[in-house]
């Protein structure tokens, strides 16, 4: 009967031998045994029976031995952190959402630059329609102003026919209200051809005299 | 001794699935069926471990019972557990002159192979939770362990260190690691292999 210490470094040797860490010397010294002594065929049956049991107890709780490697794989060349997947979408909606911002901006800036470009120009077209209307009311005033201002021979000068013409096609022109309206608002305010216009001034001082 | 270790339960079928077959010479199923159950399993390891294949292993150890079917009615009672392991290295060493030496493959195969994702894969239910007890089992033995010899067996098996990288890493001498698996191996011995028995 052999002791404890011989059974247990038996066992030890026959798992070095399963699991391939013998010298060849060794493996063959062991082999030789084994034809030989039915207790290093037991106890390489044991080894082998414990290699599995502890393989499989790897595989049914692996986190044993993965926490002991893990931080050699870590630190390897290849280590990536592990992020998790709520942080992953969170960035990638982030990037998202600020790539949507810069292209809402930069086409709200193009809109923003032409509108306000847009009705400056429509602004000043407009202040030039209403000069140039005002200018024409002004002119047509001018011209109702310089015909009643006109003495007889004045019109004789013009010959009888043509100034009899005007007078029929002036008594035959039916002057509106409005016209009337503006060509007295235009009289009492001195327009600027008035200002450039010495007959205009002069006009304006006879009124005033006339008013006196 | 051989007795008392040949009674320990069946983890694999070790290539027999049924008894029948290796009955065909004539002989009894009930004395076929008791040899195996209690030698089977353990001419399997012993197999596997010279062969370091399960599948040479499990054609080894069919071939083996196949004699032992043939010759069981002229062997003594004490002496069928000397005689099958004789057989079985014979029958092992049949399949690597077949084979040539370079099939005697390397120790990782051999891990791999065992704690291999594809076989669990096939289980059963019931071989499952047996699977889980017997992970549970050995997590409960080597938690038994000091935490020197603890931390020795796990570099060993399942970080597949050398002992000599183990006592260059743990800072210890080479026989120093040695016997610290030694004492494991031994108390998991007891706890894993010869509680089965009782």
């Amino acid at each position: 009967m052999k002791s404890s210490q011989d059974q247990s470094e038996l066992l030890l040797q026959a798992f070095r031998f399963a699991a391939g860490e013998m010298s060849a010397v060794e493996a063959e010294g062991f082999e030789l045994r084994l034809a030989t002594d039915l207790a290093a065929c037991e106890a390489l049956a044991d080894a082998v029976l414990l290699m599995q049991s502890l393989a499989r107890q790897r595989g049914v709780q692996g986190s044993r031995p993965s926490e002991t490697v893990a931080p050699k794989v870590a630190v390897g060349a290849g280590y990536r952190p592990h992020w998790s997947s709520a942080v992953r979408v969170g960035l990638a909606l982030g990037t998202l959402g600020l790539l949507v911002l810069i292209a809402v901006a930069l086409v709200t800036s193009d809109r923003w630059v032409a509108s306000l470009e847009t009705p400056k120009l429509a602004a000043s077209s407009t202040d030039d329609q209403v000069e140039h209307h005002q200018y024409s009311a002004t002119a047509v005033a001018e011209q109702w102003t310089l015909l009643n201002d006109l003495n007889d021979d004045d019109v004789e000068s013009y010959g009888g026919d043509e100034t009899s013409r005007l007078a029929e096609s002036t008594s035959e022109v039916d002057v509106p209200d409005w016209m009337l309206a503006a060509l007295a608002v235009t009289s009492n305010q001195p327009s600027r051809s008035e200002e450039l216009s010495p007959r205009s001034t002069n006009a304006a001082e006879l009124d005033a005299e006339e008013d006196l | 001794m051989s007795d008392k270790r040949g009674k320990r339960p069946s983890q694999d079928s070790g290539g027999l699935s049924e008894t029948g077959e290796i009955a065909a010479g004539g002989v009894r199923d009930d004395e076929v069926s008791r040899l195996y159950v209690e030698y089977g399993p353990r001419v399997l390891a012993f197999l596997t471990g010279l062969l370091r294949n399960v599948e040479f292993a499990q054609e080894a150890c069919q071939a083996t019972f196949v004699q032992a079917m043939q010759n069981v009615g002229s062997i003594a009672e004490g002496e069928r557990g000397h005689w099958l392991f004789a057989v079985a290295r014979n029958e092992a060493n049949r399949i690597r002159r077949r084979l040539g030496v370079e099939q005697r493959s390397g120790e990782r195969a051999l891990w791999e192979g065992w704690s291999s994702s594809e076989s669990e894969s096939n289980e059963t239910p019931e071989q499952l939770v047996l699977r889980e007890e017997e992970g549970d089992r050995v997590r409960k033995a080597l938690d038994q362990l000091p935490e020197f010899q603890r931390q020795v067996v796990e570099r060993r098996v399942y970080q597949q260190q050398t002992f000599a990288e183990i006592a260059e890493q743990l800072e210890i001498p080479l026989g120093t690691a040695l016997t610290r698996m030694r004492l494991a191996l031994s108390k998991l011995r007891e706890l894993l292999l010869e509680s089965d028995g009782k």
